[in-house]
């Protein structure tokens, strides 16, 4: 890190992460996923991953907490947090990063949680495998933070096992395991997508009200923009191991620069009048090993012209966007004769 | 279109209960689970019908007391004016190829190993054992072509297709025997934003090549609103509001609809946070403990005295509108309340 960042307020820094997995045959290539990822996120902001499903969201969810799997491996970059490269520490070193700095919060709260234990046991586990302190004080502290996430009657609750809970209450429950240490970030994997949209909207805003109260960083993960768009300062949106832009949420939302953001809100069910047909991005996102020397969107995209095809676009930085789009590029962006159809 | 295809007449079904914090003394004891609790709805051929409601309404059960896969514990189902719900399995065989079910999960909903061409023709050789396989195989092509899936993909296995073509899949499936009358739970649910836009267009022009109607169990609330023709409101096995699309979603009149609406993200608008509910869906009730009053009471915010020792019944606003709430209900009962917002 560079000494004039201030280090006081960052909290995570994520530079040029290239993931790749190694191929089970020798003769094939490795498949690099995900591709040059590069974040900041502040302490106490709320960062959203937005991208359809195979764009790499959940991947680096995984490379941040270093979780991946035995045939993945980091090739380049580094993940910077609290001061430590993520990449180069120990699984040792990083048992006291994992839960007690970084929370996780994973999309199945029924399958996330051991269904042979209650949940009392599950969550003294936790608190007792990090801090120095007695049992009934981690109980203390397991209570206190089912209340801080709306459990009703928590005595009882702790003594029952997940499947005494609704599903709701088991993802407040998961909640309140991922707090329990008093982590600096939580990241949320698609917390909501197995649960109604009132639990949905309540979850949401648990996640934010601790945010606010507590100064915990958010990295919520999610397939919906409608969803973060009220849940999240910042947001990022992938496409094929890729972030194509990133910026406040707020502006993202009513300017959308890259056409695959403006794809993914005209899909919305919303944005079409009812009856009307809807509109759907064509084709599919490419499979990483057929991804050559190109824009990956270039095929989806309605104003791909011959740039896209010839060159990855760079990515153009403005004050508070960033976006890697030969449009948006005043270096690439297209003469009016070559953006005729 | 106007005639009545599918009609639900004062539907019950309950459910035992697992009784896992009962006393050892009780554990022999059997309690029961309301899941549809005195439900009636009628479709009308050609239309679209939306049920919402959160999970543990009883949307599912309902779902397979329609397709004939449960059996109501009172009450009747009828199709055609025909009552179905008490057919023996072979009597019921006709109906079966006529209606037809997509289930949620387009992972688990095909068997892995059968190709997608095995799982086309099944369905059509069990309905007519002495059709020719090669006609079979000539429909299921066919099929495929109408729901945008190339006919090459005939010989893949469901883990070779992605989760749109899965549910693409699973829709042909469907309508392989020339239905007409869909049953849909959760079609969406298991998709992401652009995939879902495909499956939202497919019905619709499936709908409109074929004269399909659609029974759509969902809680996606933004896609509703896109398909529907009208839509029902379930709460712990009850219908408490019904009526056409532009009635609900501009002027709901249950608090329970309203509490959905404000929950459903909207990209543009902030979330409303006045219609909020408290707590879950009372799914825990058992059969001999008689509950007085609306089932909404515990967590409604304009819960008064009305509510609490007396059923609201389902009455019609307009001839499109018909809602189960004291509060949108003639003088009698609001003439007890002062103040609604106690």
């Amino acid at each position: 890190m560079s000494l004039h960042l201030k280090p006081s307020t960052r909290l995570l820094s994520v530079r040029d992460l290239h993931v790749n997995f190694t191929s089970r045959w020798p003769q094939e290539p490795n498949i690099d996923v995900l591709r040059g990822v590069s974040f900041q996120l502040e302490r106490g902001e709320r960062l959203a991953l937005v991208g359809e499903s195979g764009a790499g969201k959940s991947l680096l969810a995984t490379s941040i907490i270093q979780l991946l799997d035995s045939s993945a491996r980091i090739r380049q970059g580094s993940v910077h947090f609290e001061g430590q490269d993520l990449t180069q520490l120990s699984s040792k070193q990083l048992r006291q990063v994992r839960g007690h700095r970084i929370g996780m919060v994973f999309q199945d709260p029924m399958t996330n949680l051991n269904p042979n234990l209650t949940l009392e046991q599950q969550l003294l586990q936790c608190i007792l495998s990090h801090r120095n302190i007695s049992r009934a004080e981690a109980r203390l502290v397991a209570l206190h933070k089912l209340r801080q996430v709306h459990i009703p009657a928590p005595e009882t609750r702790m003594r029952q096992y997940p499947h005494q809970l609704s599903a709701g209450q088991l993802q407040r429950a998961t909640i309140a395991m991922a707090l329990a240490l008093e982590p600096a970030l939580i990241i949320a994997d698609e917390p909501t997508s197995a649960l109604d949209v009132t639990m949905q909207a309540e979850i949401i805003s648990l996640l934010t009200h601790l945010c606010h109260n507590n100064g915990v960083a958010l990295l919520l993960i999610s397939h919906d923009l409608s969803l973060v768009a009220h849940a999240s300062d910042r947001c990022l949106i992938m496409y094929a191991g890729q972030i194509v832009e990133q910026g406040h949420t707020k502006s993202l939302i009513n300017d959308a620069q890259h056409p695959y953001t403006q794809s993914l809100i005209r899909a919305l069910p919303q944005m079409s009048e009812p009856g009307q047909s809807l509109y759907q991005i064509p084709g599919q996102m490419p499979f990483a090993q057929e991804l050559g020397n190109q824009c990956a969107f270039a095929n989806r995209c309605e104003h791909a012209y011959a740039a896209c095809w010839n060159q990855p676009p760079a990515r153009t930085v403005t004050l508070e966007r960033e976006v890697s789009c030969h449009l948006v590029n005043p270096a690439t962006a297209p003469t009016p004769a070559e953006s005729e159809p | 279109m106007t005639q009545t295809l599918l009609s639900i007449n004062n539907l019950y079904k309950s459910h035992a209960a697992p009784n896992h914090n009962s006393a050892w003394w009780n554990l022999h004891k059997t309690s029961y689970i309301n899941a549809i609790n005195g439900l009636d709805i009628s479709i009308k051929r050609g239309e679209t019908l939306c049920v919402v409601g959160e999970s543990g309404c009883g949307k599912s059960t309902l779902a397979r007391l329609v397709m004939g896969l449960e059996k109501p514990d009172a009450g009747s189902i009828s199709y055609q004016g025909k009552i179905i719900s008490g057919l023996s399995d072979k009597a019921r065989m006709p109906y079966r190829r006529r209606m037809q079910m997509v289930f949620q999960d387009p992972y688990t909903a095909l068997n892995p190993r059968h190709t997608v061409l095995h799982a086309l023709v099944e369905p059509v050789l069990y309905h007519q054992p002495k059709l020719h396989r090669q006609h079979a195989i000539d429909q299921a092509m066919a099929q495929l072509l109408a729901v945008g899936i190339e006919p090459a993909l005939a010989q893949r296995f469901p883990h070779q297709l992605s989760g749109g073509q899965r549910q693409r899949i699973n829709i042909a499936r469907a309508l392989m025997v020339e239905p007409e009358f869909i049953v849909a739970d959760e079609p969406l649910s298991a998709l992401d934003v652009s995939i879902q836009a495909q499956i939202l267009n497919l019905l619709a022009q499936l709908q409109s090549q074929q004269q399909l109607t659609y029974l759509i169990f969902s809680h996606n609330l933004a896609a509703v609103e896109h398909m529907a023709d009208r839509v029902a409101v379930m709460y712990d096995g009850q219908v408490c509001e019904i009526a056409s699309r532009e009635q609900l979603f501009s002027q709901p009149q249950h608090p329970y609809t309203k509490a959905l609406l404000a929950a459903s993200p909207q990209i543009y608008t902030p979330p409303n946070k006045h219609h909020r509910l408290v707590g879950d869906v009372p799914n825990r009730i058992p059969l001999r403990h008689v509950q007085h009053g609306c089932s909404l009471q515990d967590r409604c915010p304009q819960a008064f005295e009305t509510c609490r020792h007396q059923t609201p019944q389902l009455t019609p606003l307009t001839t499109q509108h018909a809602v189960a709430c004291h509060h949108t209900q003639p003088p009698v009962s609001q003439g007890n309340s002062h103040d609604p917002e106690h």
